[in-house]
């Protein structure tokens, strides 16, 4: 094989170091260490904080849920093999929680309470000013559960149709035109 | 292809999953018609927007305490939660309450003096199983009260009015059973609606306690 540019190599040395340091922290975690569970926590924290924020859209669930995660991830440590990266075992993982615990609150809220009100579980959508203009991050706020859900793991997290599929258990077909309608919504908002 | 055609497949087209036919097509199409070349481009600009888009937001503050707090003291591998330990004795209690269901019925033992709890009805019960699995039920529920007392004030009102609601309903529920098995001791259906009863307030108070934020 033909030698790759010099600083290539540094590169990949230095992501397979940070591999192997990763892969040390998950096995003595595994044996129920907390120091180096914290340290993977601190690791990881960002990436799925963003996508517990987008998902649930608001601030203090998304902190809720990224706490639900870690202990979550803490409890299954014994079934990630190890075979690849840490963030890719936990990262569908975040999505599980997220996803089950927005249907479970209205499953929940519907149990508790006689009526079929949840307005008050409801989370307000993110209002926005219309003379300040619209972002797309805040135009997220704006979709629609099921087309936020798809939009997010899908043009923003890069999955595949057949993989959000399986990880929030629809058709394919259904995370498409989840798609579709997500990117026309969003066309429409972004231009008022 | 007509702009229909367009329309319907610009999605998979800016996903790079048309074939190259289908592909070369529907761009011919988007080079004659101002309208879907449009839409084709602010489609393409929320596509590449959403990719640009933050991957890692920090959460506003730390929240390795409260992570910490649920796995245990630190250094030492995970002891059971307060919902692990719920659950744990709902399935011992369950087994508990069936297995004295499903026990022929003694001769009713003596009437056991009410507890320190005044609206308590002691039970005429077949067997000392039944009053040690309520005794365990309510421990296991009031571990689950404290904890939600702790959370009170992050919790809405109208949260902490629908959490009184039913357990208010409950404890008539548990009261009148328990009055009803005081005249027939030896039903064993009451014996499993008590049960129920008592899951149905756990698993309540479970749900409640998992939903609501803590004080981390």
């Amino acid at each position: 094989m033909e030698d790759l540019p010099g600083n290539v190599t540094p590169i990949r040395a230095g992501r397979d170091a940070g591999r192997q340091e990763e892969q040390a922290l998950v096995s003595r975690a595994r044996e129920g260490d907390v120091a180096a569970f914290e340290q993977l926590y601190r690791r990881h924290v960002g990436r799925v904080h963003s996508l517990c924020l987008r998902l649930a859209r608001d601030p203090q669930r998304a902190e809720e849920l990224t706490q639900d995660v870690f202990v979550r991830a803490w409890q299954k440590l014994h079934t990630f093999r190890g075979e690849s990266a840490f963030s890719s075992w936990l990262h569908p993982l975040t999505v599980n929680v997220a996803y089950s615990a927005g249907r479970s609150r209205q499953r929940w809220a519907s149990r508790i309470f006689a009526t079929d009100d949840l307005s008050s579980f409801e989370d307000s959508v993110p209002g926005f000013d219309p003379a300040a203009g619209m972002d797309l991050e805040r135009a997220l706020g704006t979709l629609p559960p099921g087309a936020r859900e798809v939009f997010v793991l899908h043009d923003v997290e890069g999955y595949r149709h057949e993989e959000i599929a399986s990880m929030i258990g629809v058709a394919t077909g259904t995370s498409k035109a989840q798609l579709h309608r997500a990117r026309r919504l969003l066309r429409k908002a972004l231009t008022q | 292809m007509t702009c229909k055609d367009v329309s319907d497949r610009l999605d998979d087209y800016l996903d790079g999953a048309l074939s190259r036919d289908a592909r070369e097509e529907l761009e011919a199409h988007l080079g004659g018609c101002a309208a879907c070349s449009r839409e084709a481009e602010a489609l393409r600009g929320i596509v590449d927007g959403a990719a640009a888009l933050a991957r890692e937001i920090p959460p506003r503050r730390d929240l390795w305490p409260g992570i910490e707090a649920r796995l245990g003291r630190r250094g030492v591998f995970v002891s059971p939660s307060v919902l692990a330990v719920a659950a744990a004795v709902i399935v011992a209690l369950t087994a508990t309450l069936t297995l004295v269901v499903s026990r022929p019925a003694e001769a009713p033992g003596p009437l056991l003096l009410p507890d320190a709890e005044p609206t308590r009805v002691a039970l005429r019960a077949p067997g000392r199983g039944v009053l040690e699995a309520e005794a365990e039920f309510e421990r296991a529920a009031a571990e689950l009260l404290v904890e939600l007392e702790s959370r009170r004030e992050q919790l809405s009102p109208d949260t902490v009015l629908a959490v009184e609601q039913n357990l208010r309903d409950i404890d008539i529920a548990l009261r009148e059973i328990r009055e009803a098995l005081h005249e027939d001791p030896a039903n064993q259906g009451l014996v499993g609606l008590l049960g129920s009863a008592h899951r149905k307030k756990i698993r309540m108070l479970e749900m409640v306690v998992r939903h609501s934020p803590t004080l981390s």
